[in-house]
């Protein structure tokens, strides 16, 4: 059982092949590939020491290698790692992977492919819809444009994990798929008044949140009845911290509050 | 300009008072510059903590209190020397 062993994740999934070579208490590296990825799961007297993709390091990197449907593997006999990563035993890694794999069917028959763009939907039906931060993090994202693995990529999160938070975006109703004809960004999508006031309020927003700050700004005028045209210095302030509240980065919500301050005290004053 | 009052000022038994809505806001706390308005009538005190650290503005109710808000927040982050 020294040779090396090679196949495709279609007839066999990582879980199984990790199955096998640690009941046969093999040391070495099983290497993947689905085509626009790879990653490495390194085995040592069959338990699992590190694993690598993308990104991804230790535990989080078998469960995003666990969810591969197509490409390669191929394991190479005593190859070992740097660095030791994973301190789960390899039971206790399948049992999380065999959870993620049956979430991930889900997620798969909503979302087939993380190739695909999606953008904001205009008409959000719910009411009130609250964000986790990971949300938050997905949605800044959206520009019509990139693709689940684009964002994956820009957030540092597993694709299965982005392909995740996507299909509870999707399912709130607050993204749908974009077509060709979408190719706007969001903003272009909603009409701010074009006022001084109004432009400093977006630039600055989206660099706290992206490209999803036109719709928190009509949606707070909205909640607290303002008046987007209005020239009202009592209104701009209200606006500006109740927006600052929504962000949910500390760091970035200060920031947005002190060159929203120094534009305040600069232009209006 | 700094003026330090005397233990016997009028002013100083305050500090209890202080203290307790101090400790009182401390359990509240999420953000730095978490904020609190107190109205007296036509006064308002708006209250910034951070850590060790609370901010106390005492102004009129026809003042910008969005903008006393939003410049009270920077202040107390920037006094207790947050990195942003």
């Amino acid at each position: 059982m020294n040779q090396d062993i090679s196949g495709g994740l279609d007839t066999t999934r990582c879980p199984e092949i990790v199955k096998i070579l640690s009941l046969g208490k093999r040391s070495g590296r099983l290497s993947l590939s689905n085509g626009s990825q790879s990653g490495s799961i390194f085995f040592r007297d069959g338990e699992i020491i590190h694993a690598q993709c993308g990104a991804l390091q230790g535990a989080k990197a078998v469960y995003e290698l666990a969810v591969w449907t197509s490409g390669e593997y191929r394991f190479s006999v005593d190859e070992m790692p740097d660095a030791v990563t994973v301190e789960l035993s390899v039971d206790e890694i399948l049992a999380e992977a065999t959870n993620r794999i049956r979430q991930m069917d889900r997620v798969v028959s909503l979302i087939p492919s993380s190739t695909i763009v999606y953008s904001f939907d205009p008409e959000i039906k719910e009411k009130e819809i609250v964000l986790k931060s990971i949300q938050w993090k997905i949605l800044s994202q959206i520009d019509g444009k990139k693709t689940i693995a684009d964002v994956a990529q820009n957030t540092g999160l597993g694709v299965s994990d982005t392909m995740k938070v996507f299909y509870t975006l999707v399912k709130s109703g607050l993204l749908h798929e974009a077509y060709p004809s979408e190719a706007e960004s969001p903003a272009d999508m909603v009409d701010l008044p074009e006022t001084p006031f109004m432009r400093a309020l977006k630039d600055d927003l989206t660099k706290a949140i992206g490209p999803v700050a036109p719709f928190i700004i009509i949606e707070t005028a909205q909640d607290m009845g303002l008046d987007l045209l209005a020239d009202d210095l009592e209104q701009k302030a209200a606006l500006i911290e109740t927006i600052s509240n929504k962000i949910p980065s500390e760091t970035m919500s200060l920031q947005f509050l002190d060159t929203m301050t120094d534009w305040i005290n600069t232009e209006e004053i | 300009m700094q003026i330090k009052l005397p233990s016997k000022h009028r002013f100083a038994g305050a500090k209890k008072q202080i203290k307790l809505l101090y400790d009182d806001l401390m359990q509240a706390r999420k953000r730095p510059g978490n904020t609190m308005e107190i109205f007296f009538e036509d006064l308002v005190l708006t209250v910034f903590t951070n850590g060790m650290t609370m901010l106390m503005v005492l102004s009129s109710t026809r003042v910008n209190l969005a903008l006393v808000r939003m410049t009270g927040k920077l202040v107390i982050a920037n006094l207790a020397k947050e990195k942003f």
